[in-house]
């Protein structure tokens, strides 16, 4: 039934899609997650990231494909995922510790276990002071933080987690990430993310998609490498009177330098671009415009998707 | 084990919503507390006014008044109907009793035409003759069709012996039960203990289609939970619910004066049944809503079929589209609660068991499947199956 999957893969997303009426949300994916490793999938809003994270839980029906996992096309993975959704989805009139403990009997364990399961979560989340409080009177943060243990409290093998880090404070997000990191030492882990700087630094792979179509996966470093090495040099204008866009475009572009201009940013990237600055900022002035700053950057998962869509994440 | 789980969150969810669980206990112990203030245990009386426009005769120079006679008699043969309450007035004045039967003052107005008497005293004379009466009144008004039968019947009992006769028929009534010493009060209790269940219809769609509107649901249908267990889960509860609210609703009719020598195991089981079936049509709603606005939106039109065409509120006579061992079912037979009310009926004002009551059992049981069924399949359907 099933053709043979890619080893060491725990996940296996193979030409999944998906139609809404006229739209295709996601395009003929096909992805691998091994096991122990954080999988980040990186797309701006609307690419299928939900979607796809749907399909992978069995919420949602695939039009064609199929998800393998550890080899085989399973009937219920139900116990062995946990899905922390985009929304925050919790039960306001129960208090932190009997969500999850409810939750975790749901998956059939144990009144025992589950208690157990939910004071440690309670504990790893510093929600250990809020464990008697109804979930309504938690803070936006702490409410997403729950939404997150609610995920785990049955101890699934695979975590998926949809924009985890969406709408928390920065402490917050910082907790969530180490959380990440911590456990993704004993599990599987998907997150869908349209912030770069969160799958650069949790995720082991990154898979960019748009619009359905998985544009191109691989390690962070993998990925910014695949763009061109180098760095990316960032540099302020004011445009003057006689500014010549073409003019510059045209110069810059003949030293070798790839050049992108955003309103009054321009946006170049080239190897040892430090010391072409000056060559450059000639060129600036004799354009008609003059330099209010500059800032030299690696490359980022966000300049991978520019280069793969022309767009930024954020468009 | 999951299943407990669900009771136990849904119990919690149910006392954490205190406004809804408040308002679902005590609406129908309050209506039954401002019918009782209303009607004030009053006790059905029936008034009739006897216009007595004859003219008396002339027999060996005394002079008679058939008209004053029948009066004077009916007054003394009233006493013999003890069950019934009948209140008898005499006035000259036929058009200010016509304005009293327009003003409900009374139910019956009699009018003893001025040849009354000379009819009277033909046919006692063996001449022929006929004696002529009217009734008038409000002819939807159960009281004065009740008030005319007895009325004829006690004139008639007057006057074949008046012309020489023996009344060739004796007519008896025999109430069922206790119904004949009921207040209005009581014929309405029962109907009012099934409408603080039908009040079950909100807060048991409320607590099935909350988890849909808070997405909560979504957890549910990764979870092991079977349709079966949410929906069973949360019915217990509901029940739960509804049979205190019962017990509320007759608590507080019995301490206002509402008595009733039923077989009270023949009302805990109506209770039980019809909470269930009302949480099975209450799963329908669910099905249909996504929201508790819609719910609150929605639920109001069956909400209303179940008070007003199902005589919860109000007794009501809607004619039989068939029956089955002698009961009749009507168009309002596809609302549950229509078996309640009439088993209720049975037991507490009839004084009738288990055994009087199977056809609406059967009903209620039939019904009760059919709501479940449709419900647990749209619900499925609709929130918990995978797109």
């Amino acid at each position: 039934m099933t053709g043979k999957s890619k080893e060491g893969a725990v996940v296996e997303v193979r030409n999944l899609m998906k139609r809404f009426g006229e739209i295709t949300a996601v395009d003929d994916l096909s992805f691998t997650v091994e096991k122990g490793k954080v999988l980040g999938f990186l797309g701006p809003n609307g690419a299928g990231k939900s979607t796809t994270i749907n399909m992978l839980c069995g919420l949602l029906k695939p039009d064609r494909g199929e998800v393998l996992f550890n080899g085989s096309r399973e009937k219920s993975l139900k116990d062995r995922l946990g899905l922390c959704p985009q929304e925050i989805v919790i039960w306001p009139k129960l208090t932190c510790f009997e969500q999850l403990v409810f939750s975790g009997e749901m998956y059939n364990m144990k009144s025992r276990e589950a208690r157990k399961s939910a004071e440690q979560l309670l504990s790893d989340l510093d929600l250990r002071q809020k464990r008697n409080k109804r979930a309504s009177t938690l803070s936006g943060g702490m409410q997403r933080r729950l939404n997150i243990a609610l995920a785990l409290v049955h101890d699934p093998e695979i975590i998926v987690l949809d924009e985890p880090e969406a709408g928390l404070d920065p402490q917050s997000r910082v907790m969530v990430r180490d959380f990440i990191k911590n456990i993704s030492s004993k599990k599987t882990i998907i997150f869908t993310t349209h912030n770069m700087d969160e799958a650069d630094r949790v995720s082991d792979k990154v898979v960019i998609i748009d619009r359905g179509k998985a544009l191109r996966n691989g390690t962070p470093q993998g990925l910014k490498n695949s763009i061109g090495s180098g760095d990316v040099l960032e540099i302020g204008i004011r445009k003057r009177e006689h500014y010549n866009q073409e003019g510059i475009l045209q110069q810059v572009g003949n030293l070798g330098i790839s050049i992108r201009i955003e309103e009054e940013t321009l946006n170049l990237k080239a190897l040892d671009i430090i010391r072409r600055i000056p060559e450059i900022s000639g060129i600036i002035s004799e354009s008609g415009a003059e330099i209010t700053g500059m800032q030299l950057r690696e490359n980022t998962l966000e300049d991978v998707f520019i280069h793969l869509t022309g767009r930024t994440l954020r468009q | 084990m999951r299943i407990k789980g669900i009771v136990q969150k849904s119990l919690r969810e149910q006392y954490r919503s205190f406004w809804i669980l408040l308002l679902t206990l005590v609406s129908a112990p309050f209506f039954v507390l401002i019918y009782q203030l209303i009607t004030q245990g009053y006790t059905p009386s029936y008034k009739i006014v006897i216009v007595n426009e004859d003219q008396s005769i002339t027999d060996s120079g005394k002079t008679i008044n058939y008209g004053e006679l029948l009066t004077k008699e009916i007054i003394s043969m009233k006493d013999t109907l003890q069950q019934i309450n009948f209140v008898f007035s005499f006035s000259g004045d036929r058009a200010q009793a016509t304005q009293w039967l327009r003003e409900r003052k009374v139910n019956l107005v009699v009018f003893l035409p001025d040849h009354f008497s000379a009819g009277v005293d033909s046919l006692a004379r063996g001449m022929p003759g006929k004696i002529r009466y009217g009734f008038s009144g409000d002819l939807t008004d159960f009281r004065y069709l009740l008030s005319a039968i007895w009325t004829d019947e006690l004139m008639k009992q007057y006057l074949y012996p008046a012309i020489g006769q023996e009344p060739p028929f004796e007519f008896r009534e025999i109430p069922i039960g206790s119904s004949g010493q009921r207040s209005d009060f009581d014929i309405a209790v029962p109907g009012l203990m099934i409408f603080s269940i039908v009040m079950l219809m909100f807060p048991a769609s409320i607590a099935m289609v909350n988890e849909v509107e808070k997405k909560t649901i979504l957890r549910l249908k990764l979870s092991k939970l079977t349709t079966g267990e949410f929906l069973g889960g949360i019915s217990m509860v509901q029940v739960m619910v509804g049979i205190i609210s019962v017990a509320m609703t007759l608590g507080v009719a019995m301490a206002l004066g509402f008595h009733t020598q039923g077989a009270w195991g023949a009302v805990f089981l109506v209770a039980v049944l019809t909470s269930i079936s009302i949480i099975s049509f209450s799963l329908i709603l669910a099905a249909i809503c996504k929201s508790v606005a819609e719910i609150l939106i929605i639920g109001n039109f069956p909400l209303f079929l179940f008070m007003f065409f199902t005589g919860s509120m109000f007794p009501l006579q809607i004619s039989p589209l068939f029956s089955m061992a002698g009961y009749g079912i009507g168009i309002n037979g596809i609302m549950s609660a229509t078996h309640s009310v009439s088993a209720l009926n049975k037991i507490l004002i009839m004084d009738m068991g288990i055994g009087d009551i199977w056809p609406e059992l059967l009903c209620l049981c039939m019904l009760t499947v059919l709501y479940t069924l449709i419900g647990w399949w749209a619900y499925r359907k609709r929130h918990m199956k995978v797109q």
